[in-house]
């Protein structure tokens, strides 16, 4: 047992909390959520000159061969400051490409995914959003050298960013994942604006060149991409969560009424204290749930981090709005924003049901001990 | 980081287990059930741990102890609270008491006390609350009045747990009736069978042994009785406080029911078809599972701080605060699932899973209150861990 981070995860982890300190206030997130581009392109060329593109990809491709772990503590320093971008995106397609790929597709492609060249985003959701329902959506027809895809993905993320799209979809009745260039006559997109104000779309594909992944070997693919997904996305959750609690003591320490700070009243100390201790059990359930997936022991503590997660921000979200009181209505404050997006996070990649269903399997689904 | 025990570490966890349950006689269940027996069976348990060395392992070599680390010591907690903890009280005298003697104790305190806690022949109490001294404890009013050499004490504490059964009473008192209040109080070492000392045991829901009320009238103890300076008592009892608040592993008590309620679901059929494929059930026992797995990892995290010399304050009671919630979330989903068959007592030809049900359920009740609230502990989360204003 060691929980402690090694000298190069808390360079890693400093690192990033410094430069999305500087460069992403709340802000200028609130300033791109209005922007048609999107997201500071500035800060995303810089990051990749960071190695952040490639942090968990292999040397071999340009990446740094980390891990999981070190991915997630990335992820939780966006959080921080809700940095919205197409990372998330990019790093799950790349780690998909990096594990189904063709050895000649991932030379190919990781380099420039890992350098920050190309930008990849996933379209591995359609109507419905489960498992199934994506690659159900997308349906493609095989040829030579490339497979035709026709269909659409709900929810892409950036995709008028992208240089490429893993596309999710179905060939010969099995599910597949396709390489797929975003700028060519057979993909349209539109945007679907939602709650959380980052951008997403959905994507329309109509006879689009496609280049399988796996050609063939596909098991398992859609329950890679949502335990992947997921673990990245409780990463930013909980990091989001470390700021939201910071910020609400604050708050609380600062705002005066009957002549005292209102964090001198019990009631809002312990609003405070139960979002303290849903936050850090979910951060340390996310750093646990990665290290194990870098130790190659499963994934059922993704979801056990997940739904811990998805119902502990929630809770916690509850919390820093009552504490805050009406300001934390105001756009101008950045309540609203943690508001939103962890909402968002909350379902993505399947909600605390989902995934304490996937953790009862595990639990209840053999014989008595 | 690294998140599995050694192997090591895994193989002194078997070899206790196996000692545990080889020592256990089928009919334990933990100190609330056939009473006399249990408590002279946890004695005797507890003195053949100290021959094997394990029951102070994690004390310095010079007290009796192997020097243990903090983990080795996680083990010992965890493997006995799975098993119903059947060093009965004796659990407090050596994670806190012990270490607060080592702390501040005179060299004489250290020779008489240690070596019979290390021999696990030492019972303790702690008189800490008193009537009008529950979460305040600092307003405690049992007085202590120097006497010559001597110091007389008077007043009464209540809900002591064991004090009919203690050798020694770690005991709270004021000898400062005019400072601010925590500043007023001294700790008494002090002998059960002294003169003046009556207790009276309340009867309890939560089992044997668990509340007494301790008068104290006239009772005489000497100077060399006193631990630590006069007057620091407050500061004695915090540090000792700090170490009983991760010195109890609830969340093994809850990870043992928990399979218990899995087990029972999986060969439990209902309307033609089993409990554990009902979707409500399947949710609650993952939800349940979920905050054990966060209980366990928040005390891990204060094991960790400690393996490393850091001293967890709000940590510990974050760590507390999980404990609660996943005790009293189990203990009430097995209430839920096993209906009206968990009413039953222990032993009932019907009672299912022995009937310990029950007794574990009556104990969760308790668990949010003993040794600080939990409101309390949020208190220190928000003060200690977030800076809030006292």
């Amino acid at each position: 047992m060691n929980f402690e981070l090694t000298a190069e995860q808390a360079l890693l982890q400093n690192a990033a909390r410094t430069i999305l300190a500087e460069r992403s206030s709340f802000e200028s997130v609130r300033r791109w959520e209005r922007d048609a581009g999107g997201y500071d392109r500035n800060l995303w060329e810089e990051v990749a000159g960071l190695g952040w593109h490639g942090l968990s990809l292999p040397e071999r491709f340009g990446g740094s061969g980390l891990g999981a772990l070190e991915q997630v503590l990335l992820l939780r320093e966006m959080g921080r400051t809700l940095w919205t971008s197409p990372y998330l995106a990019h790093v799950l397609a790349s780690w998909a490409i990096a594990q189904f790929g063709s050895e000649n597709l991932q030379r190919r492609v990781l380099p420039v995914l890992a350098s920050g060249e190309d930008t990849i985003t996933t379209a591995i959701f359609g109507l419905g959003v489960d498992l199934s329902a994506a690659a159900d959506a997308v349906v493609a027809e095989a040829g030579s050298p490339h497979s035709s895809l026709d269909g659409n993905s709900l929810f892409v993320p950036y995709v008028e960013a992208a240089s490429w799209i893993l596309v999710l979809g179905t060939q010969s009745g099995e599910p597949e994942l396709f390489l797929v260039r975003a700028q060519q006559a057979g993909v349209n997109w539109s945007l679907m604006p939602g709650l959380s104000g980052d951008r997403q779309y959905r994507v329309d594909f109509q006879g689009a060149i496609a280049e399988p992944l796996a050609g063939g070997d596909s098991g398992g693919i859609a329950e890679f991409l949502w335990s992947r997904g997921a673990l990245l996305a409780t990463a930013y959750m909980t990091g989001a969560g470390e700021a939201l609690v910071e910020m609400t003591a604050e708050y609380a320490k600062q705002r005066t009424q009957f002549g005292v700070p209102i964090g001198s009243f019990q009631a809002v100390q312990h609003r405070c204290a139960d979002m303290k201790v849903d936050v850090d059990a979910a951060v340390w359930l996310t750093l646990e749930a990665a290290w194990r997936l870098d130790q190659a022991q499963g994934v059922r503590d993704v979801s056990v981090a997940k739904a811990y997660a998805s119902d502990a921000l929630r809770r916690a979200v509850t919390h820093g709005h009552q504490v805050h009181g009406a300001i934390g209505f105001s756009e101008e404050h950045p309540m609203p924003l943690f508001t939103r997006r962890v909402k968002a996070l909350e379902v993505l990649f399947g909600d605390a049901t989902l995934h304490r269903e996937w953790v009862a399997q595990a639990l209840l689904d053999g014989e008595p001990a | 980081m690294d998140f599995d025990f050694s192997p090591e570490e895994e193989a002194f966890r078997a070899e206790l287990r196996a000692f545990i349950e080889s020592s256990l006689p089928d009919w334990w269940q933990g100190l609330f059930l056939e009473q006399d027996k249990s408590w002279a069976f946890a004695k005797q348990f507890c003195q053949n741990l100290a021959e094997k060395g394990w029951l102070t392992m994690t004390w310095p070599k010079e007290y009796g102890g192997q020097e243990a680390g903090p983990w080795k010591q996680a083990i010992v907690r965890e493997e006995m609270w799975t098993h119903q903890e059947p060093r009965g009280p004796q659990y407090m005298s050596l994670n806190w008491i012990g270490p607060t003697i080592m702390r501040f104790g005179s060299e004489a305190q250290k020779v008489f006390f240690l070596p019979q806690m290390a021999a696990g022949t030492l019972n303790w109490c702690q008189g800490f609350s008193e009537p009008n001294a529950g979460s305040d404890l600092a307003s405690l009013e049992t007085r202590a009045v120097a006497d010559g050499d001597d110091y007389l004490i008077n007043g009464q504490k209540i809900w002591t747990s064991y004090a009919e059964q203690a050798d020694y009473c770690f005991l709270a008192t004021r000898t400062d009736p005019d400072v601010p209040k925590h500043r007023g109080i001294s700790v008494f070492l002090v002998d059960m069978n002294t003169p003046g000392i009556k207790v009276r045991p309340i009867d309890s829901m939560v089992g044997f042994g668990d509340i007494n009320q301790v008068y104290f009238d006239n009772v005489r103890v000497g100077r060399s009785a006193m631990l630590g300076e006069r007057n620091q008592g407050w500061y004695v009892m915090a540090s000792g406080l700090n170490h009983e608040r991760v010195g109890i592993a609830r969340y093994a008590k809850s990870e043992h029911l928990l399979q218990m309620i899995m087990d029972y679901c999986k060969r439990t059929t209902v309307r033609g078809r089993r409990l554990a494929d009902d979707a409500v059930v399947r949710q609650k026992i993952a939800e349940a599972y979920l905050c054990w797995k966060a209980a366990r990892l928040m005390n891990y995290r204060v094991i960790d701080m400690q393996s490393r010399g850091l001293e967890p304050v709000a940590e510990a009671s974050l760590a507390r605060i999980h404990n609660i919630q996943t005790d009293q979330r189990i203990a009430n989903l097995g209430m839920e699932i096993l209906g009206m068959y968990g009413l039953l007592n222990p032993g009932g030809e019907d009672s299912p899973e022995q009937g310990t049900l029950q007794w574990l359920w009556r104990q969760s009740v308790s668990t949010s209150i003993a040794a600080g609230t939990l409101e309390i502990q949020k208190n220190l989360v928000a003060q200690k861990g977030l800076g809030l204003p006292r």
